[in-house]
């Protein structure tokens, strides 16, 4: 599949961008809000477009019949708050992969810092996570001496290896197996464990912490 | 016994047993909980490869007394059925090992923010993207045993 977005950024990917399945903001495919036939334009102003996808974007495809988003496709010389305002309206959907199409139509390199912060945050309502991060990374590229993108960049960056050699833990054990034997009794509330014995137990995890004599070596834990 | 390649190089350093039960009420499958250590808190999470980042307990959270100004506002994320706004943040994230060595990575962690009336009945969970994506880990059913080592990069 045609890769357009980012595309002055040489970089590997740890996951196909056309396929981020990060869900945890995507709504329920079915999309109850609309019914069946339904088709959404999503227009842009009219003299400014080049040119336009030859087919009806399908972007979802069950419950009763095919909703259909028919997108424009942004040129890198529309205005920037034309292409931002077709972002802003895919996040509205809450469509994942509509919203990483309609970024991969706009060229990075000529996007202020501004613009970049505004994706990235619209990445995020989408549910389009792997995008947030490649977006914030380049973004941050671009414009290094940007604060808040700098910030973004750094927390959505890939984890980062810390410590390989970290000495094992004897208290897991011992842990677990008090759990194992006394979850029943105590569940939804927050215990606290050391070396396998109950410390404290309280409703809530502050409750618990507080009559801590000593937090060194002791788990903190809601029992399920 | 951890894991190894054909070539001798470890595919895992560490190993941990885990318990697996159910999370939340509604749920009826039973979700791997493994320990780990969040900053300097010692506490469980839940193994989730659908969702990105790790996602916390807001009363955890509320003990490691983040610098708010560190954090990044988001717009709300749905969290196994549940909509809330939150903070995004890096955290330190051990994978705590019984047997070999522990291993300790930066992450991407979401903090929810709760209103006044919302309750928080959720684990742990820590996802694939932003929290696991770079660690080899493998389940063993038989043992409850879950092996984990960091991404040889030059390999």
């Amino acid at each position: 599949m045609e890769r357009r977005l980012l595309s002055g950024v040489t970089e590997v990917d740890t996951f196909p961008i056309w396929q981020d399945a990060t869900t945890l903001s995507r709504p329920d495919p079915v999309w109850p809000d609309f019914e069946a036939d339904v088709v959404i334009w999503i227009l842009l102003p009219e003299g400014k477009k080049q040119e336009r996808w030859q087919q009806p974007y399908a972007v979802a495809v069950t419950g009763p019949s095919e909703v259909e988003v028919l997108l424009t496709k942004p040129d890198v010389t529309e205005d920037s708050e034309d292409v931002m305002a077709a972002l802003e309206i895919a996040a509205q959907t809450g469509n994942e992969t509509a919203f990483v199409q309609t970024a991969s139509g706009i060229d990075w390199l000529q996007r202020p810092a501004a613009d970049f912060v505004r994706a990235v945050r619209l990445a995020l309502a989408a549910g389009a996570h792997l995008l947030a991060r490649k977006l914030a990374t380049q973004g941050a590229r671009l414009h290094p001496d940007h604060l808040e993108l700098c910030k973004m960049a750094h927390i959505l960056a890939p984890p980062r290896v810390v410590d390989v050699d970290v000495p094992a833990s004897p208290s897991v054990r011992a842990n677990q197996a008090w759990l194992r034997l006394h979850a029943d009794e105590y569940k939804g509330q927050w215990v606290a464990l050391w070396e396998g014995t109950l410390l404290a137990v309280g409703a809530t995890a502050r409750e618990v912490w507080d009559r801590l004599e000593s937090t060194d070596g002791v788990m903190l834990t809601k029992v399920f | 016994m951890l894991l190894s390649f054909e070539d001798g190089r470890p595919f895992a350093r560490g190993a941990a047993t885990y318990l697996d039960h159910l999370a939340t009420k509604p749920e009826t499958t039973p979700r791997i909980f493994v320990h780990v250590q969040i900053e300097h808190i010692l506490t469980e999470t839940v193994i989730d490869t659908g969702a990105p980042y790790l996602v916390c307990d807001p009363e955890i959270a509320d003990r490691l007394d983040l610098d708010p100004s560190s954090g990044y506002k988001v717009a709300p994320l749905r969290i196994r059925g549940h909509t809330v706004d939150g903070t995004l943040h890096r955290l330190c994230l051990t994978l705590l090992a019984e047997e070999g060595d522990s291993l300790t990575l930066e992450v991407s962690a979401f903090v929810p923010c709760l209103q006044p009336n919302q309750l928080w009945d959720l684990p742990y969970y820590m996802g694939l993207l932003g929290c696991l994506e770079w660690v080899r880990f493998a389940v063993d059913p038989t043992t409850n045993t879950f092996y984990f080592g960091a991404i040889d990069v030059a390999h």
